[in-house]
Order: C-alpha cells, then sequence, then structure tokens
C-alpha cells in the first residue's frame, strides 16, 4: 500500500453529514480504473495526491515518471486525460463526482511497461541526432517507434458538444492577473468608476489562498476565470504611431486581447484603452539530480494547495530546497526543514520521491519542495512588445518609471509586481496601487480634454516618446527580424 | 534508475546534455533551444527558460545582456479549435468597428 502524503483536515474526515463544513460534498472519481475519494470542488491534484496517486505521465525521451510540479498551472507534467479529453491540467481542475481521470503516455499496468528499460540503457544521455540515423531502414523504424512514445495524449473519445461562443468587451481598463498587484489595481478602478476587467485563469479557491501574502486582500467578486493566451494587435494598427495620425480621426486602433473562459465555455475578446499585465512570477526549476520525481513539487505551489482544500502533512514528509529569504519563509510556513541546493547530492525513490540526501545526512520525506527565486511570467508581455532584461532569476519586464511597458496600437501597456522582478505579495500590492494610479489620471486627462485622443497632454506625448526610445528601441527590429 | 538532473522536464533535456550542447559550441539560448528540444513542450519554457538562463549566467558566464528569451508564441494558455473557430470573420469585425464610436483608443 503506497505511503499516504497528504491527508485531508482531520474534521472532515469524522464529520458525520454528507457534506463538510466548507459546504464540500463527498464525492468519488476513477483515476486509471481504481475509485479516489474526493470532495467536490477541490482541487483534482488534492484528491489524487490524498489517494497516493503520485504519477501522470511518463517523460518523452527516458520514460521516467513523471507528477504533478508547479500546481499553479505553469509547467507541464500534470497532463491528464478527463472525460475523454486528453491533456487537461490536473491542477487547474476541480474534482467532479463521476470524473474519470486516466494517466498518459504510459502502460495502465506500470510494471509490465518495457520501456521502463531505456533509461537504465541510456545511461550516458541520448543525442537523439545522432541516435539510429544509419541504416535508413532502422532510422525509420525508430522514428515510427519514438513518435507513438513521445506524444502527449491521444485524441478526444468525441467532439466537443457544447458550441463554444465568443464574446467581445471594450474596456477602459483590461487587468490580466488577480494576485495582489491585479487585485490593488481593480480597487483603484473600481472606486475610479471606470469601465474595466479583471482576469486570472485560477478559480475562486485557488485566489482565496494567502500562500506568503500575511496581510492578504480578498480577491474581488468580479474575477472573471479567463486565461488569456495571446495578444494581438489590431491587424491595421501601425506600430508607433506619428503625433500627427494620433491627432487625426482614423478607425479605432487597439490591441486585441484573446482569453479563453475555463468555465461556461467562451472565447473572450478584449480591446482596451490600458492593460495592466500583472501575470506575477512562476517557480521555475532547480537542476538536481532526479528534479524529475513525482513528489518533487514548488514550495509555494504546494503551500497554495494545502491551504485551498484544507490538507494536512505527516511529519517531516516536506523538505524545502532553497537559499534566501523566499525559501526560508516558505520552510517556515510549510514546517519544513530546509536544505541548500549547493547541498543537495541527489533525490532518492524511483517512481516517487522517498528522500533527499545531502552532503551530511539522509533525510526521507514525500514531497521536495523547490523553493528558488521565482521567475517573471514575462511572456505575454512580451508577445505584447514589452522589452524583458535577465534579472537573476528570470527575464522581467522593463518598464519605465509611471509602469508603461509597451505600446500596442492605440493601447498603452503597463507591468506591475512580480512580473517586473520578484518583490513579494505586499510590495507588488502596493505597486499595483501606484501603477494604477496613474493609469486613473490617464483615462481622467483624455476624457476632461473633451474629444477622445488619448493623450490629451503634449508633455505625455513627449515623456511616452522618451520611455518608446529607452525600453522599446528594438521592438520594430525584432517584428522585422521574425 | 539513472541519475539525472533536468533542466526541460517537458523533453527530457539533462544538465549533461546542456553540457555537450555547449561542447558543440552553442552559445545562445535560441540556438541550446534548438539543439536539444529545451522549451518546446508542452510547457513552451515556462519552467525551463529560466533556469536555463540562470545556468549559463552561473556555468557559462554568459553576461545577463546576451541572455535573450525565446520569442513567445500563442498560445500561453490551452485553447480549442472550436474555441479559436467561434472568432467572427475578418469582415464581420471590420464592420463592427467602423460603427464604434470615434475614439483614438
Amino acid at each position: 500500500m503506497a505511503r499516504i502524503p497528504l491527508r485531508r483536515h482531520a474534521r472532515d474526515e469524522t464529520g458525520q453529514a454528507e457534506a463538510t463544513p466548507g459546504g464540500r460534498a463527498r464525492a468519488e472519481l476513477r483515476f486509471d480504473g481504481e475509485t479516489v475519494p474526493c470532495r467536490e470542488g477541490e482541487s483534482l491534484v488534492s484528491a489524487l495526491l490524498c489517494a497516493g496517486q503520485m504519477m501522470t505521465s511518463r517523460s518523452a525521451k527516458y520514460r521516467r515518471a513523471r507528477g504533478p510540479y508547479c500546481l499553479r498551472g505553469d509547467c507541464g507534467t500534470c497532463l491528464v486525460r478527463i472525460d475523454g479529453r486528453p491533456n487537461q491540467k490536473a491542477c487547474m481542475q476541480r474534482a467532479r463526482a463521476g470524473q474519470q481521470v486516466a494517466s498518459q503516455n504510459k502502460q495502465r499496468a506500470d510494471a509490465l511497461d518495457p520501456t521502463r528499460l531505456v533509461d537504465a540503457a541510456f545511461k550516458q544521455g541520448m543525442d537523439h541526432h545522432h541516435f539510429m540515423v544509419k541504416p535508413r531502414v532502422l532510422n525509420q523504424v525508430m522514428q515510427t517507434v519514438a513518435r507513438e512514445l513521445t506524444g502527449f495524449g491521444h485524441l478526444p473519445d468525441a467532439e466537443a458538444s457544447a458550441p463554444v461562443g465568443h464574446e467581445h468587451r471594450d474596456l477602459d481598463l483590461l487587468i490580466v492577473g488577480a494576485g495582489p498587484a491585479g487585485r490593488a489595481a481593480a480597487a483603484r478602478a473600481e472606486a475610479e468608476g471606470i469601465t474595466y476587467a479583471i482576469v486570472d485563469r485560477r478559480d475562486a479557491g485557488a485566489l482565496a489562498s494567502p500562500g506568503l501574502w500575511v496581510a492578504a486582500q480578498r480577491a474581488p467578486a468580479n474575477v472573471e476565470r479567463v486565461g488569456i493566451f495571446a495578444a494581438y494587435r489590431d491587424e491595421a494598427a501601425p506600430t508607433q504611431a506619428t503625433e500627427a495620425e494620433l491627432d487625426a480621426p482614423h478607425r479605432a486602433v487597439r490591441g486585441v486581447w484573446a482569453g479563453h473562459a475555463d468555465e461556461g465555455p467562451a472565447l473572450r475578446t478584449y480591446a482596451a484603452k490600458h492593460v495592466l499585465v500583472a501575470t506575477g512570477a512562476r517557480d521555475s526549476m532547480l537542476p538536481l539530480p532526479n528534479n524529475d520525481r513525482p513528489g518533487v513539487v514548488a514550495a509555494r505551489g504546494l503551500l497554495e494547495l494545502i491551504e485551498r482544500d484544507g490538507l494536512v502533512c505527516k511529519e517531516d514528509s516536506i523538505v524545502v530546497v532553497g537559499d534566501g529569504a523566499y525559501a526560508h519563509a516558505l520552510a517556515d510556513r510549510l514546517r519544513a526543514v530546509r536544505v541548500d541546493p549547493d547541498d543537495v547530492v541527489r533525490i532518492v525513490g524511483r517512481d516517487r520521491v522517498k528522500g533527499i540526501e545531502t552532503k551530511d545526512r539522509k533525510l526521507s520525506c514525500d514531497f521536495v519542495a523547490m523553493a528558488g527565486q521565482p521567475a517573471p511570467s514575462h511572456e505575454l508581455a512580451v508577445m505584447a512588445g514589452a522589452q524583458s532584461k535577465f534579472d537573476g532569476a528570470g527575464f522581467a519586464i522593463v518598464r519605465d518609471d509611471l509602469g508603461v511597458c509597451a505600446r500596442a496600437g492605440g493601447t498603452t501597456i503597463w507591468a506591475a509586481g512580480d512580473v517586473c522582478g520578484y518583490m513579494g505579495p505586499q510590495p507588488a500590492f502596493e505597486d499595483g496601487r501606484r501603477v494604477a494610479e496613474t493609469i486613473m489620471q490617464r483615462l481622467r486627462e483624455a476624457s476632461h480634454a473633451g474629444h477622445p485622443a488619448q493623450l490629451a497632454d503634449p508633455g505625455d506625448t513627449q515623456r511616452l516618446a522618451a520611455a518608446d526610445t529607452n525600453t522599446n528601441t528594438n521592438t520594430n527590429t525584432n517584428e522585422d527580424e521574425r | 534508475m539513472t541519475d539525472r538532473s533536468f533542466v526541460c522536464r517537458c523533453e527530457d533535456v539533462t544538465l549533461g546534455e546542456l553540457e555537450h550542447a555547449r561542447a558543440l559550441g552553442l552559445e545562445r539560448i535560441e540556438e541550446i533551444k534548438r539543439y536539444t528540444g529545451l522549451g518546446t513542450g508542452p510547457c513552451q519554457g515556462k519552467e525551463c527558460l529560466a533556469t536555463l538562463a540562470r545556468w549559463m549566467h552561473a556555468k557559462a558566464k554568459a553576461p545577463g545582456e546576451l541572455l535573450t528569451p525565446f520569442t513567445p508564441r500563442p498560445p500561453l494558455e490551452p485553447v480549442t479549435f472550436a474555441a479559436l473557430a467561434s472568432l467572427p470573420a475578418h469582415d464581420e469585425a471590420d464592420q463592427a468597428s467602423a460603427s464604434a464610436p470615434e475614439e483614438d483608443a
């Protein structure tokens, strides 16, 4: 019987009523044919971990076990098949009664999977550029086999039954991200009475976990669960409008931001005068021996999962790996031992974490929780035209003193919070408030000026032009190169 | 099980493979991505790009200015073809914005 690394809070287990105090009914789902007890509405990952199901797939090349890692929707290893649809991130799904969940890219009877031998067979690594290239026949056989093994998931059982509608919204302000910075901006926008939307791909339960935010502010009720997947410029929009073009009446030019709603299927597009990118930072991987084992997770993600679903860890079942204030804070909150990455010899365990060896001791544990300095989630802002700069942890968005990081057609794009470099939840909140203040000022100036030009103040134009020169000099060049 | 340190877990790219790529003379993030496949899996580099950059900065002594992230492409989140197919055709979109009040947004 596999050791169970997580349990739900003791309170739940002894409850006599079907529903728990939090209103979550007991239910059952199936994972790889086995019954998994769950609570309606908890994270699917919580249900799986509480049942000792740590593995969701085998990896592409070396066929090693993989399981959920980041627990926040960023990595690629919690993908499971749910109710006949492949490649769903378990960490972004809620457990529901009767769900049929299956692992991917592995044999059902795991012990009989012959491809497990690949890892031992290629001790020195496999260079796929030079592997079985000649003779040609062998190469063709190898490619056929490789295609079978390295794909992710199989086609869905059936076509989607419900048509997916499209909804477009025109806004003064779109706030992408409902973490600390986004929340501060939304509060400001609400007070100002402008037309705005705040979106986040996480659900209300995840947003309610305070994590490391000691003075956590609640997420506003109007957060829409939408995953923004692209920033598209209006096709006809010039990338840098001259002053004359802005003054002359012309067709509205806007950046169109496409999102995908996770609940109530709908494709959303947004056209906004201002977009605030508050997408935060994520926990990237620390390269340590056997860091791919199921049970290796991001420390912050684990903390938020535990808070979100009222989970309890056995004592000494978590070891946090990291140095610096961030790692110390997480080890503290998780009540876990902390080890320095430089002291780690290897992570131990075959199909899941059993322990971790350091230079001077061996610790047994169920979770190795990575706590490296978070790296900004820069992709959306860069896609919209922002510049980024390596900040030691990842790629931070470059912005001017006011918070502007790019312009896309007639839309001004701002950045606030951890996406500009990890600063922590409270500083991110204050940063969001500061940047939002300037956005409100801009909107007020534009409407007071009487005519609808975005840049009513010539001083404004000059300052933005200077900002453009400093931060966006490469924008056009990059466009050409692409 | 063989001890391996992964930088990209989606595509099974290990530290050993990065060393190999470096020994072949590949110095830029984009080159390493193309040779090893790092960053081309389901997460599209969300987990591993930063790790690679940190490694290059520390081990290969690559200065920060030379580190450029790969070009982010849509979609950043999983989205179905059904959803994309629900977008209005381009002429409909043109008509819609032509009738919208004139403003320099």
